[in-house]
């Protein structure tokens, strides 16, 4: 066994053992997070190691089981799957650093449970990045599925479980009925599901069948949220702060449109999608999805649900960028995967950090608080900066490439809409910070912290890390693109107008 | 895996496996009628049966080394003499024959002792190993009477072991009678046909009667022949609409029947009509074409929706799952309608996921029956917590036929799927992808009861599996998920079926 | 001069076919249980008779023995337990069956176009397989009937399968029917009321001669027509008659009914294990020539049967004799579980099993 594969093998088993280790000793909350934290450092340093291995040269490669012939348990890293591996792995860390401090504060239930699902979850997670063909990747899709189900009903209330009920049906219904076919299409038209750069395939259908296997496998990808089938993720946001940060904001939801993009780059390939009408369609779609979704947020006034659906707008930016019919639209929409899970998380941990010190989670509560919890408010105007796209904030860079991308291949439309949902996010998310910063008085304004002490310094911390990388990766956006520019076959002074 | 690694028999052995893998249960089944005690029975029954599967595993040896192997009964050469004939297809069905019926035996130790009077256990095993007997006989023949006779050897046992489930559920009786009379309509019908097919063509054997038949598309009394038969075996397989005896006969009958026939009696019909369909009657036949486009595809199609609403809107467990036998068999003709290799092939690999992972569902439900007399689905609350280790088994067979990855079921409806595909059948992909969902919907029912459901207070508390039930169980369990991981086994068993079939006549 | 006589056979077989249609519609038309199986045995007495006229002597043979003599003596024996009437059914529900039979029947009367005529000799029955058996089997295996040569050898497989049925139903009805108290058919000898004497002096009688009958009948297999199957019947009625006159309990202490399951199960292994024998003598399954080791073979007085001159086929001879006992064992034992199981099932016994 050579390097690559034992690093493949271990990014895979580490979380399955972290998660066997947090059920045995679940009777020290102590041992069990520290434990949790080291998988997360683990973790992280074996996804890290992967993605220099790949920028390299030498992605890893490992096949585990071939059941029947064509059809693998394989895995293959390529550039966007190490970046969506390093990406979760670090952002666990954080999160499970918030995670501590919260679920400690709030004194919440089931917390063995609640770690080993997230251990669970991130094996999954590992899965879906480095998976070398369709048919692996639905197998981790579905695992992910499952075991976050038990992390959407953490609450036990009757509408825990409702929302975990929709949450199942959803995901698992759209995978079966429009996911597996579309795969089983797939194989039907190449022999194989393996993911081939420039598009497997490309040359091997027509516009009709193409177009119905994108539709299967683009819509079957319900974690991507794309309108009609994104009404799990606002109604999951029953589940606690941590669990809507790590999973609805950066595992869950980005396994999704890290499907679409991998779809998109691997399975179709730029060429072929440009040449085919379900791609405007689906466009179309996601221009919908984008304005609308942004619109709703505008009407919500409970916190959580109001990011949910600006979340299921900034989706839809994802989506769209692996369906333009332009190379380049990859890399941003790769790089827009990451900067946007930065920031929705910093939001996410945010809104649980104002929750678990005043119990406040709406915005009309809020007003005032500010001056009490001056580092998370800033943190929170941070992020709503990259979400909004202004800079110094990394999530610029990829909305900028996205528009020029739609503008260069006349899409309008699309462009049209990102615009508007810049502008609706500016309203939707600014008077949040600022009605907590600047408002002399609110209802948040006077009385005690529930929490004695206020928010946990560990959540503190976690949130405070992930709003300066935000402005960090504003930097390093260049390094990043060129990573990702194999995936189109361009450099990033080529998606630069 | 590989069929070599498995198989260890002396050449002569090998030389007389086929008829051993009969003769040993038929011999079995005497002597157990004739022991002294239940438990000796009991005994001679797993010996015969584990005998008769070691023969089919050399069997299926010998058929992946040399191809179709012919034994010649009475040292006359066919057609004048009776001769098994296994190719690949056979070999792969019986093996799935011999090893439920060797894990059966062993659960059915402690399964009679709860569900049959004591004084009809020999009986009752002898008539289990001439069910067995008869359908590896079926199987292997390769003469269209001699068919019919182990057709009827395999039945009309099983028709009064049906029936002596009626100590615990009397409603066995009805269901027996049922099946009785509609097991005995199947037969007669084929034997019909067989009787035309003979005067047509003036020979029994299936291989000369196909060398005969050739020409003989646009004779009338060939193509009643041919209607007949598909219908006869259509009524055993439990074809849509001729399945009315299955779901009494497998939710009232015993457990080790239930299990067994589940598992294996309609394999061996449907694996007859499979013959029949693609090796007996004239290639491209115009009447062939019609029954596999107009008849079988729509029937099958009808029996996956129908059927799979039913058992949605079953109350009893069993009856549940007994629907979900029909709607299955659904499937299979699906692959059937195909009429290609892979389609075929498919279709075959979908009969053996088919039968192990009802086998496990049917046992974990006699295991449980062993403690617990439930039979309607909310009696089954919680029954997790209580036998964790039948519970899981139980969801492992059925997670094999929701068809999740990683279960040997996933792989069964990719292969049916994707043929139907590579054949341009797009409705058959929809019929089988709502098919598919809606046994989601009812296999999930029954889990979420099982699994996560409080058990009502007072009811009876289930208890776990004794190990001779957990044994085969688990086994049985095991290797729907071995399967799921590394199929090479049926799978090239099932190819090289498909392929011979096809190639009889190109 | 062969026009008359053809005219002749043909009305022979328009009248019996007429009396079969006239039989069958009958059976359908009566409500009477005991009647409708009076006219089923008539029925099978005519299609023997039928038969006959068709040159099919075993297979007539068998007819009159199992579908007029034992088949009508276990359905009087099952209308004992239940009432004597049909229930009527209503003529709606009766439709879709009707209309499946009718289509069952044109399917049939379809199919009789494809049918070669009868008795052509160019026909694919007369002239493959079939003709193959009338030039080899003298040969082959040396016996006289040809019919008998290939239900024993040339298709000794089936027959074992056919034995294995028989036995099977034998286990099932046991089964069933076989456990439980039961009541005495016939009062003792010499109970108040006991009047039949002259039965019980006939029957005496007659028993043994209906056993010397099957034995001729199970060796004359060999020659005519004969075997193991209608010598077993016909054996076993001898018994049943024995229980009708004698009582049942009078008849179970000679044979129980756990020895008549006994030899059912017996025979089988006698029938399989001559096939066994053969294979552990070199040969295939059933290869009767393998039966005899040379050894035994070598001590066989070439004058057993006659001619010492002719050749022999031994092991065919005793392969067919083996087998054909088997038969004999299974099949009369199983007609005496069979009708142990119905017999003295009274309603009564019945309900005071259930009662327990």
């Amino acid at each position: 066994m050579n390097g690559g594969e034992l690093l493949i093998l271990l990014a895979l088993t580490l979380p399955l053992f972290a998660a066997a280790m947090i059920y045995a000793v679940g009777r020290m909350p102590d041992v069990r997070e520290t434990l949790t934290l080291v998988a997360c450092i683990g973790l992280a340093i074996v996804a890290i190691s992967i993605f220099v291995r790949v920028g390299q040269g030498d992605p890893p490669a490992l096949t585990v089981a071939e059941p029947l012939p064509g059809l693998a348990i394989a895995f293959r890293v390529e550039p966007l799957g190490a970046l969506f591996a390093v990406m979760a792995s670090v952002l666990w860390g954080v999160n499970s650093l918030f995670s501590i401090g919260y679920m400690r504060g709030r004194r919440e239930a089931r917390q063995t449970r609640f770690y080993i699902c997230f251990a669970l979850a991130m094996f999954g997670v590992m899965g879906i990045a480095f998976a070398a063909n369709l048919f692996t990747l639905f197998l981790f899709y579905e695992a992910l599925t499952f075991v976050t189900y038990p992390l959407v009903t953490h609450a036990g209330t009757p509408a825990a479980r409702r929302a975990g009920r929709v949450y199942l049906v959803t995901l698992v219904g759209a995978s079966v009925l429009l996911f597996l076919p579309g795969i089983i299409g797939v194989q039907s038209m190449a022999g194989s599901t393996t993911f081939t750069p420039g598009g497997l395939l490309n040359g091997r259908v027509d516009a009709a069948a193409g177009s119905v296997l994108l539709l299967l496998l683009v819509f079957g990808a319900a974690k991507a949220a794309l309108m009609p089938l994104h009404g799990w993720l606002p109604s999951a946001m029953v589940a606690p702060a941590p669990v809507s940060a790590l999973l609805h904001a950066v595992a869950v939801v980005k396994a999704g449109v890290f499907a679409v993009l991998k779809v998109s780059a691997y399975i179709f390939g730029p060429d072929l999608i440009s040449t085919l009408p379900a791609a405007t369609w689906i466009l179309w779609m996601a221009a919908g999805s984008i304005v609308i979704a942004s619109l709703v947020a505008l009407t919500k006034d409970d916190l959580k649900t109001r990011l949910a659906w600006s979340t299921v707008s900034q989706l839809a930016y994802v989506t769209s960028a692996a369906m333009l019919p332009m190379a380049s639209g990859l890399v941003a929409g790769g790089l827009h995967m990451v900067f946007h899970a930065v920031a929705k998380i910093t939001l996410f941990m945010c809104a649980g950090a104002i929750y678990v010190a005043t119990g406040a989670n709406r915005v009309s509560e809020i007003g005032g608080l500010g001056r009490r919890m001056p580092w998370v408010f800033v943190a929170f105007l941070a992020a709503s900066f990259a979400i909004v796209g202004l800079p110094p904030m990394a999530a610029m860079w990829s909305k900028f490439l996205l528009i020029t991308a739609s503008f260069g291949s006349g899409e309008w439309f699309t462009a049209a809409a990102l615009i508007a949902s810049s502008l609706l996010s500016l309203v939707f998310l600014m008077p949040v910070a600022f009605r907590a910063l600047f408002s002399p008085a609110g209802d948040g304004a006077g009385g005690e912290f529930v929490r004695p002490g206020g928010t946990p310094v560990t959540s503190l911390v976690a949130l405070c890390v992930t709003a300066a990388a935000c402005v960090v990766l504003f930097v390093a956006v260049e390094p990043l693109a060129d990573y990702l520019a194999p995936i189109a076959a361009v450099s990033f002074m080529e998606t630069a107008p | 895996m590989q069929l070599e690694a498995l198989y260890v028999a002396q050449p002569a052995l090998t030389a007389q496996a086929p008829i051993l893998a009969i003769a040993v249960p038929l011999i079995g089944a005497c002597a157990a009628a004739l022991a002294p005690s239940g438990r000796a029975g009991w005994m001679i029954s797993v010996v015969a049966a584990m005998v008769s599967a070691w023969m089919a595993l050399a069997v299926a040896g010998e058929v992946m080394r040399e191809g179709v192997i012919l034994y010649q009964l009475g040292g006359f050469a066919p057609p004048a003499g009776i001769a098994l004939r296994v190719d690949a297809m056979g070999a792969l069905i019986a093996l799935l024959i011999g090893a439920v019926g060797t894990l059966a035996a062993v659960f059915s130790g402690h399964s009679l002792a709860a569900e049959v009077r004591p004084e009809k256990h020999t009986l009752f095993q002898a008539g289990f190993l001439l069910a067995q007997a008869g359908m590896v006989g079926l199987v292997y023949t390769g003469d269209a009477f001699n068919a019919f006779v182990f057709l009827e050897v395999s039945s009309i046992g099983t028709y009064a072991l049906v029936a002596a489930g009626e100590r615990r559920d009397r409603r066995a009786l009805p269901a027996a009678f049922n099946y009785l009379i509609m097991g005995t309509i199947g037969a007669t019908f084929y034997v019909i046909g067989v009787g035309f097919l003979y005067g047509a063509t003036g020979t029994l054997n299936m291989a000369d009667m196909a060398a005969r038949l050739g020409t003989l598309d646009q004779n009338a009394a060939v193509q009643a022949g041919f209607a007949f038969i598909v219908a006869g075996l259509g009524v055993k397989a439990a074809m849509f609409p001729l399945h009315g005896w299955l779901p009494g006969a497998y939710a009232h009958g015993p457990s080790l029947i239930s299990l067994f026939l589940a598992a294996t009696a309609t394999k061996a019909a449907i694996y007859l009509m499979a013959r029949f369909l693609f090796e007996v009657f004239p290639d491209g036949a115009a009447f062939g074409d019609m029954f596999l486009q107009w008849v079988l595809a729509p029937l099958g199609a009808a029996a996956v929706i129908v059927c799979s609403l039913q058992a949605v809107f079953a109350r009893e467990l069993r009856r549940m799952i007994a629907f979900s036998s029909v709607a299955q068999v659904g499937f299979i003709f699906l692959g059937f309608s195909l009429a290609n290799a892979s389609g075929l092939s498919a279709a075959l690999f979908y009969m053996t996921a088919h039968g192990l992972m009802k086998a496990a569902m049917f046992m974990a439900l006699g295991g449980l029956a062993i403690s617990i007399g439930a039979r309607r689905l909310e009696d089954f609350a919680g029954v997790a917590r209580e036998a964790p280790w039948t519970a899981v088994a139980f969801g492992i067979g059925a997670a094999s036929l929701v068809g999740t990855p990683l279960t040997m079921g996933f792989l069964a409806k990719w292969q049916i799927m994707e043929a139907a595909l590579a054949g341009g059948r797009i409705w058959i992909f929809a019929v089988m992808a709502a098919g598919s969902v809606l046994t989601l919907v009812y296999v999930g029912r029954i889990i979420e009861v099982m699994f996560f459901r409080e058990p009502a207070p007072g009811a009876p508390r289930a208890k776990e599996s004794p190990v001779g039930v957990l044994v085969p169980l688990l086994i049985l369990a095991g290797l729907s998920l071995w399967f799921g991981i590394d199929a090479s086994l049926p799978q090239q068993l099932a190819q090289a079926g498909a392929a011979s079939l096809f190639e009889v006549r190109p | 001069m062969t026009a008359p006589v053809l005219e002749a056979s043909f009305a022979l077989n328009v009248a019996l076919l007429l009396m079969l249609v006239v039989l069958a519609a009958a059976v359908v038309w009566t409500r009477s249980l005991l009647a409708a199986i009076l006219l089923m045995s008539v029925y099978s007495l005519v299609s023997a008779t039928w038969l006959m006229v068709m040159d099919a002597p075993d297979v007539a043979f068998t007819e009159a023995v199992v579908g007029a003599g034992i088949s009508t003596i276990v359905a009087l024996g099952a209308i004992l337990l239940t009432r004597g009437e049909a229930v009527r059914v209503s003529w709606k529900r009766q439709v879709v069956p009707g209309l499946l039979a009718g289509l069952v029947g044109g399917l049939l009367i379809y199919a009789m176009s494809g049918l070669p005529d009868f008795g052509d000799p160019a026909s694919p029955a007369n002239s493959h397989v079939g003709r193959a058996y009338l030039e080899t089997a003298k040969r082959d295996i040396g016996a006289p009937n040809v019919v008998t040569a290939v239900l024993g050898s040339y298709r000794g497989f089936d027959t074992l399968g056919e034995t294995v049925v028989i036995l099977a139903a034998c286990i099932g009805v046991a089964l069933m029917l076989g456990f439980g108290p039961r009541a005495t058919l016939a009062p003792p000898a010499g109970a108040p009321g006991d009047h039949h004497v002259v039965l019980r002096v006939t029957a005496k009688m007659l028993v043994p001669l209906i056993i010397l009958f099957a034995l001729y009948v199970q060796f004359h297999g060999d020659l005519g027509a004969g075997g193991g199957f209608q010598a077993g019947v016909i054996a076993a009625v001898a018994i049943i008659l024995h229980a009708l006159v004698f009582g049942l309990r009078e008849t179970t202490a000679a044979i129980p009914p756990q020895a008549a399951r006994a030899v059912a199960a017996l025979g089988v292994v006698v029938y399989a294990g001559v096939g066994i024998v053969c294979i552990v003598n070199g040969g295939g399954f059933l290869d009767y020539d393998h039966l005899l080791t040379p050894q035994i073979e070598a001590m066989i007085p070439a004058g057993l049967l006659g001619d010492p001159d002719k050749p022999h086929h031994w092991g065919q001879y005793f392969g067919i004799l083996a087998i054909e006992l088997g038969v004999l064992m299974t099949v009369s034992a199983t007609m005496i579980t069979i009708f142990y199981g119905f017999a003295g099932r009274t309603i009564d016994a019945i309900a005071a099993e259930l009662r327990r």
